[in-house]
């Protein structure tokens, strides 16, 4: 989902990047005023953002014979909200385009958009319907995860579509080209991520079960 | 099999990971003798395919600093990751304040209370 650096007309780069700035510098103040109030949560939050850092640079292989990566980004939406997460997710993307060459400087807007944005209001929005639905812990993290990583990748779709139609389809063949390349890819990858993320989100709930009911992830301690 | 949940999870991510390296088998090289490569980025892929929909598109910026080849991806990469590790161990699963452990039984131990 990474979009490489220059590959997207600068009108795309600049619109791309007006919009994902509110929710960068939102986030930012919640993040800020979280940690603030709660100065314990830090840590919490070094390990969402680790593991978006972690997963999100992992090329893992697909049925297809292709390599993707998932995003990381569900288990930090649900700990702290999808807001959170778009500093975090941006933060992680200026180091991957810096230091990695994965995306890079004038694509950072659009790659915030679908990894740092899309992807973690999905996955903050399955969790609640989920734990509203009375779902048990485990498979709402993993239907937030693995949805939040899917739509993560529509969303870079529906962007390299919108930068470059096709001459004759126009903007729906060219959106079914690159969905073509992400998405039989990512399914058994929207699992792994799902199931990893579950993992982390168990190793919480018994390590540090307060911190995730007073961030309102349970309901009550678990045993 | 609470106990086991996450073993049995973390046997399917594996599952998951090592099936397409049995399933997927590099095609034979075509009549050019050029070998097909497999297990490509889709990131990579998509980048071709703007090649093939504009074809005169001409990126408009370079990455900065790009590493030279796989090997140095991860030669940047291990490392940053390696030096996260422990900071998440000290700062974020012991109770914050107390003594650093001084072992891995000792921390195995903090970790147990």
């Amino acid at each position: 989902m990474h979009i490489m650096e220059g590959f997207l007309p600068v009108k795309h780069a600049v619109g791309w990047s007006i919009a994902s700035a509110p929710f960068v510098a939102y986030g930012l103040r919640t993040v800020n005023k979280r940690i603030k109030e709660n100065p314990e949560q830090r840590m919490l939050l070094g390990v969402a953002t680790a593991f978006t850092f972690v997963l999100s640079a992992l090329k893992m292989p697909s049925v297809t014979g292709s390599c993707s990566h998932p995003t990381g980004t569900g288990l930090g939406a649900v700990l702290f909200g999808p807001a959170a997460m778009a500093p975090i997710g941006g933060v992680v993307l200026l180091f991957q385009a810096l230091l990695l060459a994965h995306g890079g400087l004038t694509t950072l807007g659009a790659n915030i958009f679908s990894m740092a944005i899309v992807g973690p209001f999905t996955a903050f929005a399955v969790y609640r319907l989920a734990r509203a639905a009375r779902l048990p812990f485990g498979v709402g993290i993993f239907l937030a995860a693995a949805l939040g990583d899917i739509l993560t990748y529509v969303t870079t779709s529906v962007q390299l579509a919108l930068a470059f139609p096709d001459p004759a389809g126009g903007f729906a063949a060219s959106f079914v080209k690159f969905a073509g390349i992400f998405a039989v890819t990512q399914i058994p990858l929207a699992i792994s991520e799902g199931l990893l993320t579950v993992i982390v989100s168990n190793a919480l709930a018994r390590f540090t079960p307060r911190e995730l009911q007073a961030l309102k992830v349970v309901e009550e301690v678990r045993a | 099999m609470k106990r086991f949940q996450n073993l049995i999870l973390l046997a399917l991510v594996v599952i998951l990971v090592v099936l397409p390296l049995l399933l997927v088998r590099a095609p034979k090289p075509g009549p050019d003798g050029k070998t097909v490569e497999i297990f490509t980025g889709a990131d990579g892929q998509a980048e071709d395919m703007i090649g093939k929909i504009v074809p005169d598109y001409q990126p408009w910026a370079e990455p900065l600093l790009e590493p030279p080849s796989g090997e140095i991806e991860s030669l940047l990469f291990v490392p940053q990751v390696a030096l996260l590790h422990p900071l998440l161990i000290k700062r974020n699963v012991l109770p914050s304040g107390g003594p650093a452990p001084r072992s891995c039984a000792e921390l195995a131990r903090m970790l147990e209370e």
